[in-house]
C-alpha cells in the first residue's frame, strides 16, 4: 500500500493528520526478522524520538512440553546496537500451579499433574498484531502504555511477548512473558475458563509458583539482596536500608508493603558508569497468600542452583548456602484469589453454565543501572 | 467515495488477514517433549541399576514418564546436552523413586527416593480410573443416557497434610464433559491407593453477595 493511499483512507476515517501520520507507518509494531533458529526470538525497539533507529534489543529462548507448559530458557538484553548482548535470565518458568479450595480439600497442584498440553493457538488468540510459532506459541510485539511523557513530549513502550495456554483439565492457565524495551521483564499468569465441576461457588486460589534462575551477564558473580524503604508517621524523614538478603545465605523473605520490601539480584559487573547492574523483583499481585503448605509460608525464597531443584519443594532446597556472588535461584509465590461472583454463571441442568474471568498476578523484574544513559529518552 | 471506501476496507481486511494468526512458515520448533526412542532409552537405563531393580520388585510399582533436565553444571557452566529425569511411584508406600540418567553414556547420574512427592498422574494410572469409575454403577446412573458422550479429565489430589485421610494415597478427581461443559454432578474421586470410588454430592451452598 502507498503512503498516498492510506492518507486517503485515514482521511476518510475522520482521523484526520495525526491519524493520516500513524497510518503511514505499521498498524501494529513491527516484528524483527525470524532468527532461523526454533525456539529463539529477537526483537529490537526503536529509539526515541527517531522511529526507526535501532536502540534496545531482547534476545528470548523458550521452550514448551507436554505437563510443563511454556517457559523461557534464557534472555539477554542489548542496551544498545553496538553493544555486546548481556545474559539476564538461564531460565524463568512456573515449576507449580497450587490450587487450594476453602474447605481444605481438594488441594490440586495444575501444573504438575497430568500430562496437560497446551492448547492449540488460534488466529483469535493471536489478534491482529500476533503471529503463532509452533501452533502453540502466541508471539507479539505490543505498546504496553506509556513509558513517559514531559508536557508535548511522549514516548509509548514497547514489549516482546510470549503466551501460550495450559489447558489443565476445567482450567486453561495463560502463561505469559513479557520482555520490555527498558530491560524490564514481566512475568504474569492468568487463570480461566471453568469452575471446579460440582464445587462452582467454592472460593479457591491459584498460587503461581515461580521458579527464575538469574544468570545476570553469566551464571556467576550474583548476590542476593534486601531493600527497604520506610516512612514514618512520626517524622517527616524516610529511610532506605540494603542488606545481603537473609544475611547473605539461602532463605526466604516476606514483602511488607509498609517497608516497600524488595528483592534484588545484583551482579558483580557494572555499566560503564561504574555501577553495578542490578534486578528488583517486584510482585503484582493481591494480597499475600499462606497456606498450610511449607513452601506457602513465605513470599520469595532464594537458593544457590542446583540442576535437580526444580519443583517448588521449599525449604527442602534451603540449606544454608551462600546466595552471595554464587549463582542463585529465586522462588516466588503470587496467589490469585478467586472468589465467585454471582454473575459468573448459572446451573442449567447438571451443567454450570458460565466461564471464569480472567485474573492476572505474577511479577515485574526491573533493572537498575543497566543503562549507562537509556536510549529511551531524548 | 463509495469505491475509495470499498478499496480502503478491502485493503484493511486483506492486511489483517496477512497478519492475523499466521503459523510462522518455518513451524519452529520448540517443544522440549520427549522423543519416544530416547524416553525408552532413558527408562531402560534407570531400570537397569541395582537400587531400581528392588524397588521394581515390590508390587505395584508404575512408570511415571521422563523429562528434560537441562543442561547447566552446578558451578554455573553449560554442558552441551541435557540429562534425563526418569520417575517410578510404588503404591505400597508412597513412594517415588526419580533416576537422572545420561542417556549418552548410560548411565545413571543420581538416583533418589522420595515420600509423598509432587508426581503425575500417568496415562495407564488414569485409564485405570476412568475404567474403575464407568465401571461404579453410582457413577453410571448419575451420568444416564450421558455415558456415550463423556469425556473424562483427571486431577490429582494430594495433601502434604499427615492427619488428611488422603494423606500418602493416590487419589484421582475425575472431571466429566459433555461437549463444553461439566457435570457439576457427580463428584466423582478414585482412590487408586485401594482402587475405591467415591462419589459425593455437589457442594452447592447458598449463592453469596
Amino acid at each position: 500500500m502507498n503512503a498516498a493511499f492510506l492518507r486517503a483512507c485515514a482521511a476518510l476515517a475522520g482521523l484526520g493528520a495525526a491519524g493520516a501520520a500513524g497510518a503511514q507507518s505499521a498498524p501494529c509494531p513491527v516484528f524483527s526478522p525470524p532468527t532461523g533458529q526454533p525456539g529463539l526470538v529477537e526483537q529490537t525497539f526503536p529509539t526515541s524520538p527517531s522511529p526507526g533507529a535501532p536502540a534496545t534489543a531482547w534476545r528470548v529462548r523458550f521452550a514448551h512440553a507436554t505437563g510443563r507448559g511454556l517457559y523461557i530458557t534464557g534472555a539477554s538484553f542489548r542496551t544498545a546496537p553496538n553493544r555486546p548482548w548481556t545474559q539476564i535470565l538461564y531460565d524463568a518458568r512456573l515449576a507449580d500451579i497450587f490450587v487450594p479450595y476453602e474447605a481444605g480439600s481438594p488441594r490440586f497442584y495444575d501444573l504438575t499433574n497430568y500430562n496437560f498440553p497446551l492448547v492449540p493457538a488460534t488466529a483469535a488468540d493471536a489478534g491482529p498484531c500476533g503471529r503463532i510459532i509452533d501452533g502453540k506459541v502466541v508471539h507479539e510485539v505490543t505498546s504496553y502504555g506509556l513509558m513517559w511523557k514531559d508536557d508535548q513530549a511522549v514516548r509509548h513502550g514497547q514489549e516482546l511477548v510470549l503466551w501460550a495456554t495450559l489447558d489443565s483439565a476445567n482450567y486453561n492457565y495463560i502463561m505469559r512473558y513479557g520482555f520490555r524495551d527498558d530491560g524490564t521483564i514481566t512475568l504474569r499468569l492468568g487463570a480461566t475458563s471453568r469452575n471446579l465441576p460440582g464445587m462452582e461457588l467454592m472460593g479457591h486460589m491459584h498460587n503461581a509458583l515461580w521458579r527464575i534462575d538469574m544468570d545476570l551477564n553469566g551464571a556467576g558473580g550474583d548476590s542476593a539482596y534486601t531493600y527497604e524503604h520506610v516512612e514514618s508517621t512520626s517524622a517527616n524523614t524516610a529511610s532506605d536500608t540494603f542488606t545481603p538478603f537473609n544475611g547473605g545465605r539461602e532463605g526466604w523473605l516476606d514483602v511488607d508493603p509498609t517497608r516497600f520490601t524488595e528483592l534484588v539480584v545484583r551482579d558483580t559487573s557494572t555499566s560503564t558508569s561504574g555501577t553495578p547492574i542490578s534486578y528488583e523483583f517486584r510482585p503484582v499481585r493481591n494480597g499475600a497468600p499462606r497456606h498450610r503448605e511449607a513452601f506457602a509460608h513465605h513470599d520469595f525464597w532464594v537458593t544457590r542452583y542446583r540442576g535437580t531443584e526444580m519443583l517448588y519443594t521449599l525449604p527442602q532446597h534451603v540449606n544454608n548456602e551462600s546466595v552471595m556472588n554464587s549463582d542463585i535461584v529465586v522462588w516466588h509465590i503470587t496467589g490469585l484469589r478467586h472468589d465467585p461472583r454471582n454473575e459468573d454463571g448459572f446451573f442449567q441442568g447438571n451443567s454450570w453454565n458460565g466461564v471464569a474471568l480472567v485474573m492476572w498476578g505474577g511479577l515485574d523484574l526491573r533493572p537498575r543501572n543497566l543503562f549507562t544513559r537509556t536510549p529511551l529518552f531524548p | 467515495m463509495k469505491r475509495l471506501a470499498a478499496a480502503c476496507a478491502l485493503s484493511l481486511l486483506f492486511s489483517a488477514s496477512l497478519a492475523s494468526g499466521q503459523v510462522d512458515q518455518q513451524r519452529e520448533s520448540a517443544a522440549d517433549d520427549v522423543a519416544p526412542a530416547v524416553a525408552q532409552r532413558a527408562r531402560s537405563i534407570a531400570e537397569g541399576s541395582p537400587q531400581m531393580r528392588n524397588f521394581l520388585a515390590a508390587p505395584r510399582t508404575v512408570f511415571i514418564g521422563v523429562d528434560v533436565v537441562r543442561g547447566k553444571d552446578d558451578d554455573g557452566g553449560r554442558e552441551p546436552a541435557p540429562l534425563h529425569r526418569v520417575r517410578h511411584y510404588r503404591y505400597g508406600d508412597d513412594t517415588t523413586v526419580t533416576s537422572l540418567v545420561d542417556v549418552r553414556s548410560g548411565r545413571v547420574v543420581e538416583q533418589t527416593e522420595a515420600r509423598n512427592a509432587a508426581v503425575p498422574l500417568s496415562v495407564g494410572e488414569f485409564e485405570e480410573a476412568r475404567a474403575l469409575a464407568l465401571a461404579d454403577r453410582r457413577v453410571m446412573a448419575a451420568v444416564g443416557s450421558l455415558r456415550e458422550r463423556l469425556v473424562v479429565e483427571p486431577l490429582v489430589v494430594r495433601t502434604s497434610d499427615a492427619s488428611d485421610a488422603w494423606h500418602g494415597r493416590r487419589v484421582v478427581r475425575l472431571l466429566f464433559r459433555v461437549g463444553a461443559d461439566y457435570l457439576s454432578n457427580p463428584v466423582v474421586h478414585v482412590d487408586l491407593t485401594s482402587r475405591q470410588v467415591i462419589v459425593q454430592p455437589p457442594h452447592r451452598p447458598e449463592r453469596g453477595d
